[in-house]
């Protein structure tokens, strides 16, 4: 099996596996970040999401020969104390209930908080739309994320 | 706070909770009588009885407490420790909380659905919360040579009034675990609560935003193994030949093996793919191929199946399941007449945590490791199938992401342990989301036919409700098919039993080899619909006002007293033109819930929901916020299932594979839900689930108002109306 | 403002001017087909945001794809053959090998749950980033597409 160096959360790992492997299954397999989920397989569900140079990527499609020479970040790295302003704001406003898609979603609003530091309804609608919640805890997940905007002091 | 995932003997208890070895430790004893409120025992006292150790205080002040119960979003890991914190005062901060095993013999049942956490257990709750706190008071009394009297108990801590001496609970664990268990305790006044009806954040929410909570998938056993199991897409085929050489030569791949998982009593078969990863399993599914038998069953479509339905209705074959009066002779002479036939779709749960179990299976003994809504059942079920007593079986429970009802059926974890008992090693079972979403058990397809009189005072003067589809009930082979299934009725809100004076409801169940069973708030989610949709049908057919025609039927203050607050908080008097109203209120799982949505048309001329109100009267409760939020997650979970998502059949198969075509609602189609709860003295009714029956006939009713065309038939699309 | 547009269906071959005036993009062309006016440049900012969430998990940022795996769509010439082809792909899903710049690729695309705006949008967004010139699409000219 083929060897891969990848930088996730500012560490540099090597595995081995195989060339189709999904990231999602490298990072949960064999290096123990299970914070990222597996949902649907396909990309259409969001629970997997990490942030490849920043971007939010649905980890689940992507093979891992297409994760090396890039950033990854997973929920494990996303704050060193789980303080990041979209993680106290998840806390303050209590938005997981069964909290099994809760890592994609704060993954998804990083990404959109990074590149639009005061997002609209409908910058968070578009954004977000790619997470599925079954508990549905949508309400709060945009209430959170404005008021991460607000502790971020977000300007655009 | 930490969570760890099991909780055994005393001894190991304290271990597990790192808790120092002298403690007192209290739990229940319960009565092998139904119905026989449970002794609570002093670890000290307990001899040969294994102690469920709830409560466990150590030296050190640390205070560990049990949840019985499945945590799967609805709150339960919160709300149990704080009951039990309230009357132990001690700070929710300052405790650690644990799942316990599953073990119906010490923690009594533990199948979490029904909505039955708090409902099930508050009383026993709170009086092991003051117990272990009268016998803090008693122990710093004795050691203060003071009266009992003169002592409290505050944050952690007894207190002696007069002379402002204190002595915090690890001081006092040695004395107090030699104390006798009082026999009667007084409980709080709920107007000094400090910590029940707080909406107290929730103790489980710091992992789940870390990545750090462990949910079955993510449960991992040393050597275990995983499987991915090709199931017959036909629910009722056998496995005719599979080519496992093939598959066995790819990388990683370990077994492959014709497995059986028992569903209602029916052994149905799949193909196992064991693997060194979960990746390795799925590269060598992708290469199996199965050769199944198909005959002896029927392969139905979604149209067959509705066919079907609406035939048995149309020839009145049907069971009476509740009647009173004479509806025949009412309806046959009445002057105003409705009529409608309802018709609800098939469901998958699809939670977002696929189903997944851990088995380990040695000679003498099973563990198993999952998402589990009843370990009590899981035990006992394995410990059958292996001819094992059951306490050789331990059950552990990790976090679930979402359970639905889905997550407390036996079946998964059945396939696990059979594969490990093949294999002789730990393996993870893990379902795909298609397999997740096509195999089953769904919520069945329903078509209700309403039948009503409306009196010449416009009132109900008669209706009959026949339900016809698959009943959840009498799946297992040898199952008596001609008893009346009261489930129909479930729903309705009981004063209408009273002030309807003919009805009857009945059930047409429809045989067809396709798994059922309960969905969030079961027979009452499209019940609901059907019901509140029909009064809705017979308010505009006595020419009245949605609203005023319930109430003249609920007469009782409880039910008044809901809808004034559903009038007030929605404004329903001044609704203004250009906006559609539609009410619906349901009662199931002990609560009642009244909703009010609001919709309008968008600059396109697309039905918009502008707003939901929600009034809960769930009796006694814990947290506040919990509750809005299992209702805010309702009324989102309804909305799909009314607008956006079906499981369909063809020749025999489920159609719907993955979320591209069993489309969920995504958070721009949430809409604005504001949650109000009833303050009474009532006893505590269940949270999770009675949320979602009333949601969507509000919505459809509301539609109604707005275009005055009537939705019957779901799912619709907001889009088409 | 106005703006004109690359007539529906027209291939690539058409000699297109970008002209940026006054912070506004307009395409300069004879257009012999008058269209309902749409801002190209706010739809192509709305569609980048559906970009990010339904599309660049697989076609990557700068629409390059990952080669062998998920097909490019930056100057993908099976992109910019056929429009509404990719209309239904993102409406609907595709499968089976395809060919794109002289690559074989074969993995499902599934479809996506969004309306005929950002449908639009996210195409406009495509077929005018990455160095593809490839026009516009309406929501109407989804919406059709959707029926059939």
């Amino acid at each position: 099996m083929p060897t891969y160096v990848l930088n996730i959360n500012d560490r540099t790992v090597s595995v081995d596996a195989a060339a189709d492997t999904p990231l999602l299954w490298v990072l949960r397999d064999e290096l123990e970040l299970k914070g990222t989920k597996y949902g649907c397989g396909k990309s259409q569900c969001g629970a997997c999401t990490i942030l490849m140079n920043g971007n939010a990527v649905r980890s689940c499609s992507l093979p891992v020969t297409a994760a090396t020479k890039v950033k990854i970040t997973t929920i494990e790295g996303l704050s060193p104390d789980g303080k990041h302003p979209l993680q106290q704001a998840w806390m303050e406003l209590d938005v997981p209930q069964c909290g099994y898609c809760q890592a994609g979603q704060i993954m998804s609003a990083a990404a959109l908080l990074a590149r639009k530091p005061n997002p609209s309804d409908a910058d968070i609608d578009a954004a977000m739309s790619g997470n599925i919640c079954r508990c549905g805890t949508y309400n709060r997940v945009r209430l959170a994320i404005k008021r991460a905007a607000e502790k971020k002091g977000g300007k655009s | 706070m930490n969570t760890n995932e099991q909780a055994i003997s005393r001894r190991s208890f304290i271990k597990a909770s790192g808790l120092t070895g002298v403690a007192l430790t209290l739990g229940f004893s319960f009565p092998s009588k139904a119905g026989d409120s449970p002794d609570i025992l002093n670890a000290a006292d307990a001899g040969s009885v294994e102690l469920n150790a709830w409560i466990s205080i150590d030296s050190a002040g640390k205070v560990t407490l049990t949840n019985h119960r499945a945590e799967m979003g609805q709150g339960s890991f919160q709300s149990v420790p704080q009951m039990i914190a309230e009357e132990l005062e001690v700070d929710l901060n300052q405790v650690s909380i644990q799942f316990a095993p599953g073990n119906p013999g010490k923690y009594g049942s533990q199948i979490t659905g029904g909505s039955s956490t708090i409902r099930g257990s508050y009383e026993r709750m709170l009086r092991l919360g003051a117990t272990a706190r009268e016998m803090l008071i008693e122990a710093a009394a004795k050691k203060w040579e003071v009266p009992a009297n003169q002592c409290y108990a505050e944050n952690g801590k007894v207190f002696h009034r007069p002379s402002g001496r204190s002595m915090g609970y690890g001081e006092l664990v040695t004395e107090a675990a030699k104390l006798p268990v009082p026999s009667a305790v007084k409980l709080k006044d709920p107007r000094d609560y400090k910590i029940i009806r707080k909406p107290l954040p929730r103790q489980d929410n710091p992992a789940k935003i870390n990545g750090q909570a462990i949910f079955g998938l993510d449960k991992r056993v040393p050597g275990m193994l995983f499987a991915v199991v090709e199931r017959n897409p036909r629910f009722m085929g056998k496995v005719k030949s599979f080519n496992s050489d093939e598959v066995l030569k790819l990388p990683g791949v370990k077994y492959v093996m014709k497995v059986e998982r028992d569903v209602f009593g029916n052994l149905l078969e799949g193909v196992a793919v064991i693997g060194d990863s979960t990746w390795s399993a799925l590269q060598g599914r992708k290469a199996l191929k199965v050769e199944w038998d198909d005959n002896g069953f029927e392969h139905l479509s979604t149209q067959q199946l509705y066919d079907r339905m609406r035939t048995d209705l149309k020839s009145r074959k049907f069971i009476s399941a509740r009647t009173q009066g004479n509806f025949d002779s009412l309806f046959d002479k009445a002057e105003k007449k409705v009529e409608a036939l309802y018709e609800t779709p098939y469901e998958s749960h699809s939670n977002m945590e696929p189903l997944n179990c851990i088995a380990d299976v040695k000679d003498d003994s099973c563990e198993i490791w999952g998402p589990i809504q009843a370990p009590d059942w899981i035990q006992g079920a394995t410990a059958g199938f292996l001819k094992l007593p059951p306490e050789k079986v331990t059950v552990h429970m990790t976090f679930l992401g979402g359970g639905l009802g889905r997550k407390a059926f036996t079946d998964y974890p059945y396939e696990a342990v059979a594969l490990s008992k093949a294999i002789k090693a730990p393996v993870q079972v893990v379902w795909t989301r298609e397999d997740d979403m096509t195999m089953g058990p769904f919520r069945p397809g329903m078509v209700y036919q309403c039948r009503g009189a409306v009196s010449r005072g416009n009132r109900i003067a008669a209706l009959e409700i026949i339900a016809a589809g698959q009943n959840m009930n009498t799946q297992e082979p040898g199952a008596d098919k001609s008893a009346y299934n009261l489930d129909v009725v479930d729903g309705l809100l009981k004063p209408y039993f009273d002030s309807i004076p003919h009805y009857r409801f009945g059930d047409a169940p429809l045989e067809a080899p396709i798994p059922v069973m309960w969905w969030r708030s079961v027979y009452a989610s499209t019940n609901g619909f059907a019901f509140e949709s029909f009064f809705d049908e017979m308010a505009v057919a006595a020419g009245k006002d949605p609203l005023d025609f319930r109430s003249q039927h609920l007469g009782e203050a409880r039910y008044q007293a809901l809808i004034a607050k559903l009038r007030e908080v929605s404004h329903w008097d001044g609704r203004k033109k250009n906006e559609g109203y539609g009410v619906s209120i349901t009662e199931c799982f002990s609560s009642i819930v009244g909703e009010v949505c609001k919709v309008s048309r968008n600059a396109a001329g697309k039905v918009r929901i502008d707003k939901v109100w929600a009034v809960m009267d769930c009796g006694w409760y814990v947290n506040p916020d919990i509750i809005r939020a299992q209702v805010e997650g309702s009324i989102i979970m309804a909305l799909g299932a009314a607008t956006k998502h079906a499981t369909t059949f063809l020749d025999g198969k489920a159609v719907e594979h993955n979320f591209d075509t069993y489309k969920m609602g995504r958070i721009g189609e949430a809409p604005d839900i504001e949650v109000h709860i009833m303050d009474n003295q009532e006893r505590a009714g269940g949270v999770g689930e009675p949320g979602l029956p009333p949601f969507t006939a509000a919505l459809t009713n509301a539609i109604f108002d707005l275009t005055g065309k009537r939705i019957r038939v779901l799912p619709f699309s907001l889009d088409e109306v | 403002m106005t703006i004109t547009y690359i007539p529906f269906g027209m291939k690539s071959t058409i000699a297109l001017t970008l002209v940026v005036a006054s912070g506004i993009l307009m395409f300069g062309l004879s257009s012999f087909q008058k269209k309902p006016a749409i801002d190209l440049k706010a739809s192509m900012a709305r569609g980048r945001e559906t970009y990010v969430t339904y599309c660049l998990s697989c076609h990557m940022d700068q629409g390059e794809g990952i080669e062998g795996v998920y097909p490019p769509l930056a100057k993908a010439d099976y992109l910019l053959a056929d429009k509404n082809r990719a209309i239904r792909q993102v409406l609907y899903g595709t499968s089976g090998e395809m060919t794109v710049n002289g690559k074989k690729y074969n993995l499902e695309m599934t479809g996506v749950d969004i309306t005929d705006q950002e449908v639009s949008d996210v195409m406009n967004y495509i077929l005018n980033s990455f160095g593809n010139k490839g026009g516009t699409v309406t929501p109407e000219q989804v919406a059709t597409i959707r029926k059939k």
